[in-house]
């Protein structure tokens, strides 16, 4: 990989177990700054478990993690949050029995209240279906609105790094156009994301590189032209 | 007619008493999805260590030198303090070290710490030795321990008005403490992380919630509300005993099963609701008082096995 | 001869004539002594009272023997029950083992009683409770041998009936009670009573032992215009209750109760509502009867290092009883003539005239009735609220 471009997220040899089973096995991967980085991999290859690693919600055992260049190990899950990562998990949901408003409210955790109604109000720009259902409980709205509204909440905060948890989830095919076209909008403006993704075709036409996991382990790393033509994405198990 | 009002008072004093204890559980509830079943242990704890400290304070002459109201604002301070410490106890023994066993080990740890508080205040406030007076009082008289070692609650509220004008109070009071437990939950970052936690937690730590820290901040403010409950508890029954905690903490749990277990507003229906089946069971059957508390926990049994959300129930959990 | 063998020959030979002394000493007493038990809490929690009935009990007896009424002498076998089951039954099976014994006496707590009970029924040996208050004491199945000088809890209610019932005539009532076994008891107690005189309760509630909060009857009471309350339970129950209708705007009518009320915390906690709350009490005021003076001036004189307890007059009524059947026994008194005499006896001490209901208990209760006054206990007779004084009850 190019040494002009600074890595906004380095993982190196990490490992994770679930009670004493392991999950992920010396994962080491990059986030290039402002690109796309795609994990891909198949239901229960430790994609999640990767995503929560990240944020220390699934705890590390071993392995090193990097935010632009600072060491985070010890942080605990909010300062990381603080510091800059961001994620939106489609299947973790949202706090349902607030309003929209008060669910990106909780996104801002962290941003000043003098700031809080610009950041908002840019926020409804970009993502105008919100602006029409402010007052509404999140729990009321429907599935495509609830990953956009998770999406939103995760870019409230302007992170650094923006990990996508399987966007495209459940979600009919217009919707998942939709998510990704604003995807694509996010990256133009410049944030690093780490998407990680079952749907390869979709994620590899927005990842400039990417990396695949299976079984806890990663088992190949390139950009996004070697992915698509690697067996890997060709497996129709996939 | 002039029965009813009177009975319709009662309830609704009885019921304020239940709701503050039934906001502990729902509020535990809500951030750490454990029933903490110490709570109306905590809130006696409270009204005792506000007794204690009246005592101390008046030996030390304190009621000479401050305003009334002063001093009562310290002893619920004092009480406060007390409650706070006993939520941070019962989270740190009780809670934190069971959090990933089953749910009924913090269940049965906090029952546990509720008989801990119990007999701490039982140890502290000795039983009575009752000195029944006989014919010879001058030579000797039977000594009678009484295990229920009941305690006059001093009248820190209102103590010149009238009877009608402390309930008042009372019910003012809960009333208020309600208002501002609902704008802090809705209008504090606190508040509304709390909620938070209560509806997702997963989703509140990858929102950046400090969520143990939030859950401490909980069982403080519980801490403090139920020492405020202790307080009002003391200040209507005027008489104490150390193991009034159990009673409290059945009947606030009720309350907050019945009202739905993660819902505030639901507590104070719940709590009112017990209150006037309760008052009324009693003051219209004949006999009815040795039922009233058997109607009112057969209605919770009702609830649990048919209606387990409560009135304000989960209605709209989000399906993914 | 080793001397191992040597120190057992001695200790064999040693035990044998140990053994000669006690048989020789009890063939000498079955000529002129008869033995009576005694039990009590001699030591430990409850030793104050215990030993001062002890005491009152061994006054009694060596009086008798001064007077030289008996043509034998009657010797006390003391037992320390320690208010202990197990060290009750084990002293009440060393009293009956004991050859010579017509009668016991014995026991302040109840479960020591009703522990040691069996055995003196078993050894057909008569019992005379001096000073255990549990009703089931005494019942049809252990009388003959089972009696009680003592009277229990709901025998209170009696006195109290006759004053508030038959002199003051109250008609309308409203009755309360917590719903343990001492409130129950009182509770149907006072029923009996209101019903022997024809008299139908307006209202009655019997509540929990732990409720505080009591409105919902102060209202149930305030609605049936009962002038009159009865509240068969202890303190707790007791002064919540009349706080409670006082703060209630209940304020004329009369307040009663039993002797479980009688304590400082019922003035404490009742405050001003306590005024006026009419409660019995067992026993006896001794300074105002010329027996009783006569018994607490020979108890003083004795220098006894324990107090006249509530219950020492009670010890020196049953000794009394017991001699008073030995009178009845004639020269060489047994058991069996024993159990039927003290079952059968009327005697006059210090309290009273005791006799026996048939299943053994007491007839005679001695009680007294004490009012709030300016917060203090006051005897009834020496208070305002007396017939003539200046205060009235309520009610009227």
């Amino acid at each position: 990989m190019s040494g002009t471009v600074v890595n906004t997220l380095e993982i190196d040899g990490l490992d994770t177990s679930y009670g004493r089973i392991p999950m992920l096995r010396g994962v080491s991967l990059n986030v290039p700054g402002g690109q796309v980085c795609c994990v891909l991999g198949a239901n229960g290859a430790g994609k999640t478990t990767l995503a929560k690693a990240i944020l220390n919600i699934v705890k590390a055992d071993n392995g090193t993690m990097k935010l632009e260049g600072e060491c985070m190990d010890s942080w605990p899950t909010h300062k990381r949050v603080k510091s800059g990562i961001a994620i939106s998990a489609a299947a973790v949901g949202t706090f349902h029995k607030m309003t929209v408003e008060d669910n990106l409210k909780m996104g801002a955790y962290y941003i000043d209240d003098s700031l809080l109604n610009e950041r908002l109000e840019e926020i409804y720009q970009s993502f105008p279906v919100l602006r029409e259902r402010l007052r509404q409980k999140a729990g009321t709205l429907s599935g495509g609105e609830r990953t956009m509204l998770a999406i939103a909440r995760a870019v409230v905060n302007k992170p650094k790094l923006l990990i996508l948890d399987e966007p495209s989830l459940g979600l009919a095919p217009i919707m998942v156009e939709e998510v990704f076209e604003i995807i694509r909008r996010l990256r133009a403006t410049q944030i690093s994301i780490l998407l990680v993704e079952q749907n390869a075709a979709k994620a590899l036409s927005v990842a400039s590189s990417g990396y695949v996991i299976q079984k806890g382990a990663i088992v190949f790393s390139g950009t996004a032209d070697e992915l698509s033509r690697s067996e890997f994405v060709e497996n129709p198990v996939m | 007619m002039d029965m009813f009002f009177g009975l319709a008072v009662s309830a609704i004093l009885l019921g304020c008493t239940y709701t503050l204890v039934a906001i502990g559980f729902s509020l535990f509830f809500g951030v750490m999805d454990v029933v903490v079943f110490c709570c109306g242990d905590i809130a006696i704890f409270g009204s005792f260590a506000i007794m204690g400290a009246y005592v101390v304070s008046q030996s030390a002459g304190l009621f000479g030198i401050f305003p009334f109201w002063v001093c009562v604002t310290l002893l619920i301070l004092i009480g406060a303090v007390f409650c706070a410490a006993w939520g941070l106890i019962t989270h740190q023994l009780s809670i934190k070290p069971f959090q990933n066993s089953s749910e009924l080990m913090p269940l049965l740890s906090t029952i546990a710490m509720g008989t801990v508080i119990k007999e701490v205040l039982g140890l502290l406030f000795k039983p009575v030795v009752n000195t029944i007076s006989t014919a010879f009082d001058s030579e000797s008289a039977v000594t009678v321990v009484s295990g229920r070692n009941p305690q006059g609650f001093p009248s820190l509220l209102l103590p010149g008005g009238t009877v009608d004008a402390r309930h008042l109070v009372i019910i003012a009071i809960t009333a208020v403490l309600l208002f501002l437990l609902f704008l802090f939950l809705n209008k504090t970052k606190i508040g509304m992380s709390m909620q938070a936690i209560s509806q997702n937690k997963e989703l509140s730590l990858m929102t950046g919630i400090n969520v143990s820290r939030v859950i401490i901040i909980t069982f403080l403010i519980g801490g403090v509300m139920l020492a405020i409950s202790g307080f009002l508890v003391g200040s209507y029954q005027k008489l104490m005993s150390f193991d009034d905690g159990a009673m409290y903490g059945a009947k606030g749990f009720s309350a907050a099963v019945v009202g739905g277990l993660r819902n505030t507003w639901g507590a104070v229906i719940g709590g009112m609701l017990l209150a006037f089946v309760e008052v009324f069971v009693s003051g219209y059957i004949p006999r009815g008082t040795a039922y009233s508390s058997i109607v009112a926990f057969v209605i919770v049994v009702i609830f649990i096995v048919f209606k387990p959300d409560g009135i304000i129930g989960d209605k709209s959990v989000e399906k993914v | 001869m080793s001397r191992k063998l040597k120190l057992l020959c001695v200790f064999l030979l040693s035990l044998f004539v140990a053994g000669l002394m006690i048989g020789d000493s009890s063939v000498e007493a079955a000529e002129s002594v008869v033995k009576i038990g005694f039990l009590g809490p001699i030591t430990g929690s409850d030793a104050a009272e215990g030993a001062a009935a002890r005491n009152a009990f061994m006054l009694a007896i060596s009086e008798a023997n001064k007077s030289g009424e008996f043509p034998f002498k009657i010797e006390v076998i003391e037992v320390d029950d320690q208010s202990t089951e197990n060290v009750a039954v084990a002293g009440a099976q060393e009293i009956v083992s004991e050859s010579g014994v017509v009668a016991a006496s014995g026991f302040w707590n109840s479960g020591p009683a009703a522990a040691s009970i069996p055995v003196f029924k078993e050894a057909e040996i008569p019992l005379l409770i001096w000073g255990a208050i549990r009703e089931s004491l005494t019942n049809e199945e252990n009388v003959p041998y089972i009696t009680r000088s003592a009277p229990t809890d709901k025998q209170e209610n009696i006195p109290l009936a006759i004053k508030v019932l038959d002199e003051m005539a109250y008609k309308d009532w409203f009755i309360v009670s917590d719903v343990s076994s001492y409130g129950s008891g009182n509770f149907n107690a006072f029923k009996a009573e209101l019903s022997a005189r024809k008299i139908t309760p307006l209202g009655e509630e019997q509540v929990p032992e732990d409720t505080t909060d009591l409105n919902a009857v102060v209202q149930k009471i305030k609605a049936s215009g009962a002038k009159a309350v009865y509240c068969g339970s202890t303190v707790a129950i007791g002064s919540q209750l009349k706080r409670q209708l006082f703060e209630g705007g209940v304020k004329d009518i009369l307040f009663c109760g039993i002797s479980g009320m009688k304590t400082e915390d019922f003035l404490k906690i009742g405050a001003e509502s306590a005024e006026g709350t009419l409660v019995v009490s067992p026993g006896v005021i001794l300074e105002d009867t010329p027996e009783g003076s006569n018994f607490i001036k020979l108890y003083n004189s004795q220098g006894y290092s324990e107090p006249i307890g509530a219950f020492t007059p009670y010890a020196y009524e049953a000794a009394l009883i017991i001699i008073n059947a030995l009178r009845a026994c004639g020269e060489k008194p047994t058991a069996e003539a024993m159990v039927k005499a003290i079952l059968d006896s009327k005697t006059t001490g210090i309290m009273g005239t005791t006799t026996f209901n048939k299943i053994g208990q007491t007839e005679n209760v001695a009680a007294y009735l004490n009012v709030v006054q300016d917060g203090k206990w006051v005897p009834l007779e020496k208070s305002e609220y007396r017939q003539g004084g200046k205060l009235t009850f309520g009610g009227r």
